[in-house]
Parts: C-alpha cells; sequence; structure tokens
C-alpha cells in the first residue's frame, strides 16, 4: 500500500519518557508564563530595528516615549465657560482612587518650576523677532519704547517689575514658547479654533501596561465621564481622545477576541470533525492534547528566543491549530483503515510522509523568518517548534497511547472512498479542457489588476473612528510628526545646538511653503552659549539706555543691570522643567553628540522634498523619514522574497522529483495553480499585495505541496484521503477564521490560504497517480462487502 | 416700584397691618440702595456722554523709585470703541486702548502692540477694567467689584470698588473713583504696593470725532 523503500527506525520507549519530562518542564514553564505573562503590544516592535541606522532607531524609539502612556482629552464648546465647566466635570468622575487614569500634571505648578529654571538667565533667552528688534533700533529709540510702557495708563501686570524688564521681553518669550494657540485660563490649559473654545486635560494611564483579558477599562471610564460631562454642557459639547493606552487597549481587546475566535473555534472545529469520522473520544483527547502541547511549545520558545511574545505572533499562532492536527489525524485515519496492523508497522508506514510533511512545512514557515521583521520572525519561531512539538506529541505518544483500535464509521468510510469516484484531469477531455479555460479566464485578467501597497497600515489594526479623533487631536494641538525629523550631530553638545539654531531659522521661513506650522527643538528652550551671550549683550544695551534714561527723566539714579550666566546643558538637562523635551536630546554615542528636531502640522500636503532637501544643505543635519524608510523596506522584500518564492517552487520540485521520481508534478501542479488563483483572487477583490501576501504564498507552497505528497505517497489509499480531507478542513476553518481579523496583514494571510487550500485540496485528486491494475475485475471488487463495516462500536 | 407695591397692599388690610406693612415699606425703601443695582446715586448723577475728551495728570507711585512717575496730556475717550491717550509730558507718545488690543505709539514711527486680545487674557481683562473706569461704566464695574458709593453735595459723588473675584484681587487692592457729571479723580491700589492715580480736567464732550482720530482706532 505504502511506497516506502526503507523501514525507518521507530522510536524507543526511552524517547517517550524523555518527551514527557520535556512536557512537564514545558508545563511549568507556561504556568509560570502566564502568570505574569510577558506580552508586547507595541506595533512598532514588530518592525525592524535600528540595525542600518542607529542614530534613527534610537531617535525614534525616544520620541516614542515622549508619549507613551498619557492620554488626551480634549473638551469643545463654543461658550468657554461651558467647556470648562464639563472639564471639571469629567476630571472629577475621574478622580477616585480606582480610576485607571490620574491627572498627568498640575499645570500651574510646572509653570512655577519652569519659571524659576529659565528665570536667572532671562536676558540671553529672546525670540527671533525681538533679536531682530532689538538689533535694528538704536538704544535711543528702544529706551524710549521702554519707558513709553512704563507711562502707559493704568495698572502696570506683568511677570516681573518695569525695572528687571522694561522693554517686557520676558512675557513675549513665554507666549512665544507656549505657542500660538495655548494659553492657561482658569487653570487649564485652554485653546481657541476659530468657532470652539477648548479645554486641554491630560492623564497618565495607572494601569499596568498589557492586559490580555478583553476588557477596555479606560474606554468604560471615560465613557462614563463623558456622558456626565455631556449632561452638564449639553449636546453642543465636543469630546476628542488621543493616547497611546487608548489603541494599546482597543488592540489588546481586539486581540483578545482574535485569538479566542480563532483558537477556539478552530479547537471546536478540529474536534468536532473528528467526533464526526471516529465517534470515540480517545481520537479527541490524543489530538487536543497534541495541539496543546503544539501551542505551548510555541509560547515557550518564543518566549525563551524573544524575551516576550507579541500580541500578533499570538493571533496568528492561533491559527496553528488547524494545521498541526494533521498529524493525528493522519494517525488516526490509518488506525481507522487498518485495525489490525500493529502500532509499530503503522507508524513505520506514516513516518515517510509525515516527517515530508513536517519538513515542507516547517520550511515554510521558517522561511517568514527571512525578511529582518521581528514580528515576522516571531510568528516563523513560534509556528515551527509548535508543529515540531504536534508532530513528535504524535509520533512518540500515540503509539504507547493509543492501543485501542477505532472503529470506522460511515462517514470516514465515504470520505474516505470518495476519492474513488473523483475526476481525474484528462487534458483530452471535454471537461478537462472546459475547466483549464475557465481556469485561464480568471487568472489571466486578475494578475495584472493587482496593485502593490507597502503601507506601514498592513500591521495597524485601529478603529477607524479611533485614528481619526487622534489626527484631530494632533492637529489642534499641533503635536509634532513621530515619524519624519531631522537629526541634528555635532563634534559637542554646543555645535549641535548651534546646527539647530540655523536649521531652525532656515525653518521658519520655509515654514509656509513646505506646508508644516512650527518646530519643536531643544535649542528652543535652551540656545547654545553662544547665541545666550550674544542675545544677552543686545538686551542689555537696551535695558541699560533704558534706565538710564529713566534715571535722568525722575532725576534719581537707578540700579543699572547686571550680567546673568547663560543656562548649562547639565543644569537644564537636571531640572523637571525639562523633562517633555529631554527625549529630543540624544547626547553622545560614539564620539558624537545628536539631537531630534520634530516638525509640527505635517500633513499629507507638506512638501518633504524640500526638507530632505534642507537636510541635504546643512552640515550635520539629516532628514529622516520613518514611515517611508519602512514602506521602501517592505517593499524591498516583497520583491526578494517573492523572487526567493519562485525559487523556493524549483527547490520542491527537485526535492519531489528526487522522492517521487516521474510522477513529482502530480503533487506539484495543484499547488501552483492554487497559488495563481489566489493571486488572481485578490487582484478581482482589490485587496493590495504586499509583503504579507508573499509570505503568505509561502505558507500555501508548505501546506498545499502536503496534500499532494500524501495522495501520490499513498496511492489510491482511502486513509490518506480521509486525512487529507479532514486535515484540509480544519486549516481552512483556521485560516478562514484568521482571515476574519482587523489587521490587514493577518487578514492576507487568511484570505489567500483560504482561497489556496480549497483549490489544492480540490485539484490535488485530479492529478493523482493512474490506479495501480487490481487483479480482480472492478465489477467483483464492488460486490465484495467492505469487511470493516461489521465491526460494532 | 416695590415700595408703591407694598404701599397698595398695606391700604387693603386693617389699621394695625397697615402701620407694619408701611413701616416695612420705608425701611424696604431706605435699604432700598444695597439691595438695587449698585451705585444707584452714581449713575443717576453721570452723564452719559457718548464721547468724552479733556486732559489728565497721572502720578504713578511704584515700588522701587524714589520719586512718583509723572506724565500729564490729552485723552479722548469713545463709548464702545475705546479711548485713545495722548501723552504729552515728561515724553510724548500715543496709547490706543481698545477692548481687544493695547497698542503704543512713538513720533518716531515706532508702533509697539503691547498686547493682543487673544494672546493673554489675563492683561485683556485689565485693559476693559480700565475701559470701564475711564468711561464710567457702572454696568460693566458693578460684575467685578462690590461698591460703596457716597453721595456729597452739588452733585458729586465718591465710589470705593472692591474686586470680588479672587484672581482680580490678586492684583488690585481696591479702586476710587470721585467726580460729578464726569469721573474727575481715579485712585487704583495694587496688591503689589504701587499706586496709580490719575486726574481728569476740561472735560467737554465736543468736538466730535474727528477722521483722524476714528482711523486710529
Amino acid at each position: 500500500m505504502s511506497t516506502t523503500d526503507s523501514a525507518p527506525r521507530v522510536p524507543t520507549p526511552a524517547l517517550a519518557w524523555l518527551w514527557l519530562l520535556i512536557v512537564l518542564g514545558l508545563a511549568i514553564q507556561q504556568i509560570d508564563f502566564w502568570r505574569h505573562p510577558r506580552i508586547d503590544n507595541d506595533v512598532m516592535a514588530l518592525l525592524p530595528g535600528a540595525s542600518d541606522d542607529p542614530v534613527g532607531g534610537s531617535a525614534f524609539a525616544r520620541i516614542a516615549d515622549l508619549t507613551t502612556g498619557q492620554v488626551v482629552i480634549l473638551l469643545g464648546h463654543p461658550q468657554w465657560e461651558k467647556a470648562r465647566a464639563a472639564a471639571e466635570t469629567l476630571q472629577q468622575h475621574l478622580s477616585n482612587a480606582n480610576a485607571p487614569l490620574a491627572p498627568s500634571v498640575d499645570d500651574l505648578a510646572s509653570l512655577d518650576q519652569s519659571l524659576a529654571l529659565y528665570a536667572p538667565h532671562r536676558r540671553g533667552l529672546l525670540t527671533a523677532q525681538q533679536r531682530h528688534w532689538l538689533q535694528s533700533q538704536s538704544a535711543d529709540a528702544l529706551a524710549a519704547s521702554a519707558i513709553a510702557r512704563l507711562y502707559a495708563p493704568g495698572p502696570s501686570a506683568g511677570l516681573a517689575s518695569w525695572q528687571d524688564d522694561p522693554l517686557g521681553l520676558w512675557p513675549d518669550w513665554w507666549q512665544a514658547r507656549l505657542g500660538q494657540r495655548m494659553r492657561l485660563r482658569d487653570g487649564l490649559i485652554a485653546l481657541h479654533d476659530g468657532a470652539t473654545h477648548w479645554a486641554l486635560l491630560r492623564f497618565n494611564s495607572t494601569l499596568p501596561p498589557f492586559q490580555l483579558n478583553g476588557q477596555s477599562p479606560i474606554d468604560e471610564a471615560l465613557d462614563l465621564a463623558s456622558a456626565q460631562a455631556r449632561q452638564v454642557a449639553g449636546d453642543a459639547l465636543q469630546i476628542l481622545r488621543a493616547g497611546v493606552p487608548l489603541h494599546a487597549e482597543a488592540a489588546a481587546a481586539r486581540a483578545s477576541w482574535e485569538v479566542n475566535t480563532i483558537g477556539l473555534g478552530s479547537l471546536a472545529a478540529v474536534l468536532l470533525l473528528c467526533w464526526v469520522a471516529f465517534r470515540s473520544v480517545r481520537p479527541i483527547l490524543l489530538i487536543a492534547l497534541s495541539l496543546l502541547i503544539g501551542s505551548a511549545t510555541g509560547v515557550a520558545v518564543t518566549a525563551l528566543v524573544f524575551g516576550h511574545v507579541h500580541l500578533l505572533t499570538l493571533v496568528f499562532g492561533a491559527s496553528l491549530v488547524g494545521v498541526a492536527e494533521d498529524y493525528g489525524i493522519h494517525w488516526f485515519a490509518s488506525r481507522q483503515a487498518q485495525p489490525r496492523q500493529c502500532v509499530q508497522g503503522l507508524l513505520r508506514q506514516l513516518l515517510p510522509g509525515l516527517m515530508l510533511a513536517l519538513l515542507t512545512s516547517v520550511i515554510a514557515y521558517l522561511a517568514l523568518g527571512l525578511a529582518p521583521f521581528p514580528g515576522l520572525r516571531q510568528m516563523a519561531v513560534f509556528s515551527a517548534s509548535g508543529l515540531c512539538a504536534a508532530f513528535l506529541t504524535v509520533v512518540l505518544w500515540f503509539p504507547w497511547v493509543d492501543r485501542r483500535p477505532i472503529a470506522p464509521t460511515s462517514l470516514a468510510h465515504r470520505l474516505a472512498h470518495s476519492l474513488a469516484r473523483w475526476p481525474r484531469w484528462r487534458f483530452d477531455q471535454l471537461g478537462g479542457g472546459i475547466l483549464g479555460l475557465a481556469l485561464l479566464g480568471f487568472v489571466i485578467p486578475g494578475l495584472p489588476r493587482l496593485q502593490s501597497n507597502d503601507s506601514l497600515r498592513a500591521l495597524q489594526s485601529s478603529a477607524p473612528a479611533l485614528l481619526q479623533q487622534e489626527q484631530a487631536v494632533g492637529r489642534l494641538l499641533g503635536l509634532p510628526s513621530p515619524a519624519q525629523f531631522f537629526i541634528v550631530t555635532g563634534a559637542d553638545a554646543e555645535q549641535v545646538r548651534e546646527r539647530e539654531e540655523t536649521l531652525t531659522d532656515h525653518l521658519r521661513t520655509l515654514a509656509a511653503e513646505a506646508g508644516f506650522d512650527g518646530y519643536r527643538a531643544v535649542s528652543d528652550w535652551l540656545p547654545s552659549t553662544a547665541r545666550q551671550q550674544s542675545d544677552q549683550s543686545l538686551a542689555l544695551r537696551a535695558e541699560t539706555a533704558s534706565l538710564q534714561h529713566l534715571g535722568a527723566l525722575l532725576d534719581e539714579p537707578l540700579a543699572t543691570p547686571s550680567e546673568q550666566a547663560p543656562l548649562t546643558l547639565d543644569a537644564w538637562l537636571q531640572h523637571p522643567a525639562s523633562e517633555t523635551l529631554r527625549p529630543l536630546w540624544l547626547g553622545e554615542a560614539h564620539g558624537k553628540w545628536a539631537s531630534v528636531v520634530l516638525l509640527q502640522g505635517l500633513s499629507a500636503r507638506s512638501d518633504l522634498a524640500s526638507l530632505a532637501e534642507l537636510g541635504n544643505q546643512l552640515p550635520g543635519v539629516r532628514w529622516v523619514d520613518r514611515s517611508a524608510q519602512i514602506s521602501s523596506l517592505l517593499g524591498h522584500y516583497r520583491q526578494r522574497i517573492g523572487a526567493l518564492l519562485c525559487l523556493g517552487y524549483v527547490a520542491v520540485a527537485v526535492a519531489l522529483w528526487w522522492r517521487l521520481r516521474a510522477h513529482f508534478w502530480r503533487a506539484l501542479l495543484p499547488t501552483v495553480i492554487a497559488a495563481l488563483v489566489s493571486l488572481a483572487s485578490l487582484g478581482w477583490l482589490g485587496e493590495p499585495l504586499h509583503l504579507f501576501n508573499v509570505m503568505a504564498q509561502i505558507l500555501l507552497l508548505g501546506i498545499g505541496i502536503d496534500y499532494g505528497i500524501f495522495l501520490v505517497e499513498h496511492r489510491d489509499d482511502p486513509a490518506s484521503w480521509l486525512a487529507v480531507t479532514l486535515g484540509a478542513a480544519s486549516t481552512l476553518l483556521a485560516f478562514g477564521l484568521l482571515a476574519l481579523s482587523a489587521t490587514p496583514a493577518l487578514h492576507a494571510f487568511g484570505l489567500t490560504l483560504l482561497i489556496g487550500i480549497t483549490v489544492v485540496w480540490a485539484l490535488s485528486p485530479c492529478f493523482r497517480p493512474p490506479a495501480v491494475p487490481s487483479p480482480l475485475p472492478p465489477r467483483l471488487l464492488d460486490s465484495i462487502p467492505p469487511q470493516r463495516d461489521t465491526h460494532a462500536h | 416700584m416695590l415700595c408703591l407695591t407694598v404701599g397698595t397692599l398695606g391700604s387693603i388690610g386693617g389699621q394695625p397691618v397697615r402701620l407694619i406693612v408701611f413701616l416695612l415699606a420705608g425701611l424696604w425703601c431706605l435699604l432700598g440702595g444695597g439691595l438695587a443695582l449698585a451705585a444707584d446715586g452714581v449713575r443717576e448723577r453721570l452723564a452719559d456722554a457718548p464721547l468724552l475728551r479733556g486732559d489728565f495728570e497721572q502720578t504713578k507711585h511704584l515700588r522701587g523709585f524714589r520719586n512718583p512717575l509723572q506724565s500729564s496730556g490729552h485723552f479722548l475717550l469713545v463709548r464702545d470703541q475705546g479711548a485713545q491717550w495722548d501723552t504729552r509730558q515728561p515724553f510724548p507718545s500715543l496709547t490706543i486702548l481698545t477692548r481687544d488690543r493695547l497698542l503704543s505709539k512713538l513720533p518716531d514711527g515706532q508702533t509697539r502692540m503691547t498686547l493682543d486680545g487673544d494672546a493673554s487674557p489675563a492683561l485683556a481683562a485689565i485693559n476693559s477694567l480700565l475701559l470701564a473706569l475711564l468711561a464710567g461704566d457702572m454696568d460693566a464695574l458693578a460684575e467685578q467689584f462690590n461698591s460703596s458709593e457716597t453721595l456729597l453735595d452739588e452733585g458729586a459723588w465718591t465710589l470705593k470698588l472692591r474686586p470680588r473675584e479672587t484672581a482680580l484681587a490678586r492684583l488690585i487692592l481696591g479702586i476710587e473713583l470721585s467726580g460729578d457729571r464726569y469721573v474727575r479723580h481715579l485712585v487704583i491700589e495694587e496688591h503689589s504696593g504701587d499706586r496709580t492715580e490719575i486726574t481728569f480736567s476740561a472735560i467737554t464732550d465736543s468736538p466730535t470725532l474727528s477722521a483722524e482720530e476714528a482711523s486710529r482706532f
């Protein structure tokens, strides 16, 4: 019945005991792992890191730190009073001890702190307009302006008395730092956006960074508090929320749902199929055991190799259930078909086919790790180790544990013998010709419709509503874009700041043309020492003249202003007031100093080319466009792995020829057709082609080829066909469920494999080798009742 | 009006009731000044002019200066638009106050915008307060201050203002106004110890706004 030419060694009992020990160790590790799950939720962790660009990579990571853990809420109303009342109500409702959010920073107190840091160095801190004004006017004119200010009608009000700051430079400098839009009002940060007054509230998340229980505590608390705020302020109130914890929570809740649906759904489907086919509890228990061990091994090995497991890996790994059950099902199908064969002999028959299937699947999964994407490498390691573990469980334990025979069932019998009635593809027949033409008609127009799209959005699963609010908040607050920025390098800290100042001088003139609102740079708050000193001499000139003139006017001597020391980098870095900007200062690495300049208000309409050009012109300044970098990386790997895939097909063809000789094409052709059909389907459906679709094709090659191999290895073996059918059904279900995922990359995996495996399963028997001629005439064969059916359950 | 109503009611009831009600009514009317809108007496005595011109003399006693700062010049006040403060001594400059802006112009052509309405609401509040004081706008002042008035002979009065809200109280301790048909004298005491005194004289309500003056606003 089988075509094995050499009997492999059957594993000894010692190996079974060894595996038991390993599994026990695994159980302990898993219990420990799930008590404190080291699960990662960050999309950025899936992307390649800093190997090619260490400064850019660390800059990117530092900028991400700027806002992690913070939730920003904007409440808007045409009347400020209502907005304020709503903000206070919201704050009140979130202020009890169990709330998942805690107010971020006391803005009034931090303002006092910041004043304390900068005030002693005030004279060296000027805005660009002030510098220009002080340079262009004579000392007498400036003094006249200062004195006019003093004699203005009514009470005086300001941050410093006139004698400390005759020209009123200090309040203007502060206002320029806070930005055009934001100011403190009634103890809240307020924004005015044309028609609406907005109140800004900032919170930090108090929960541990990750919870996989499917709940959204932050979301619920915010909904409750928002409802209360709406009661206070009426329907005209708008509430916008943004922040990394919201996305993380939504992603975790969605992923938790998906893992449960895909994992449990596939498991339930597999067990149901087993029940229907075998009508016995033992196969269900044993297959469930092999799947459990496989999944646990996947988690354990991934955690061991990478230190943590990413959420997306778990979702993808849930689909492994549909693939790893193949080995168990093959075992039980064969046991059912040959009840009198001893288990050792059965194992000897199955082992070559199972090992070849394992090999192709593991190689296909490991090929996912070819691209330097940590996310894909995690998925590769998870799946490969899970499959190996399931295989080992079947091969080492099932022969010892599964002692009693499995009674055949009518469904199993019908399915198994459907193989004989399955049509063969005969190119010379009309049916075959029509089918061939239909396939060509589907594939050939469909393939050119495929558009490639290498955007990073393939990994992003956030709901569009959340993304829209995030964008609206970013626009209102003028938040800088974290993916595009300038890196400024220099030989020491002073040179870096001087270069930054040159850059920001250019950026100010470029802002309107290039389509951005402003910038955020360390040198804005901490100018270079040279600049502080030159600014101070300008201010001193004007202030001395003002005080002298007034002294002459009033006929009393007034104290002349004294020199102030410039603010140093160390003092700035250590003070809590610099906390929000500290991530922009990259410090020293490899003998060079570096910092980051962020741009605010970048949009799709911005002229990024002119910014890149600016980066090329100025020494020590480099423009980094991280999302474009990653997109081009994704595209690059899509093409390379596409080429490798074609090579893979050639390699598989060679391997099959070596094993199967003349019939090798029968195993390969269904998979090739399935690959073309699935690609054409993507084209017809309008789905974009990206790296993950190509990865899915690799999986299709690895999994689909197994069916062909089994049908050729075990020629006309109904038990083999039964196993292939059951296996295909469970794989289809698992990947079909994966296609429901909200993450486009996983959706692409699921859809491609759903279509591909269906086609492979349907076409593989069409290409099976011609039947071995039987010694008995066909009619006699039909009249002999099958002996297996007479056994009672 | 309240007194009349109470009086009518008193005439309906019997003799003893009538007495009590009349007494209460009388008391009510006497106290009326405290319960009705603030500074009624002053409000009645002030002339309601859409435009006022005159001379001013400002004395500022500021901490850190031994001698007070004195300036004098002309002012122009236009209701609903703002004020123009034309300082002549010791130093010529023109300050334009409107609800949203405070602009300083120097004779050499320099223009300095000291505040922009959106940019800093604290200073904008001070600006609108100043305009209300100059114009004698009792309604606007009543919103922010508690007042107590003293009515004097020949139509003269003085008014003391204390800020209600703590935010304003942090800046201003109290304001004293005095005048007759127009506000003649203004003293602002600040929390920091500074004191500003402004005296107005030669106040008329003609001639009307010239084109050049209107363009300055």
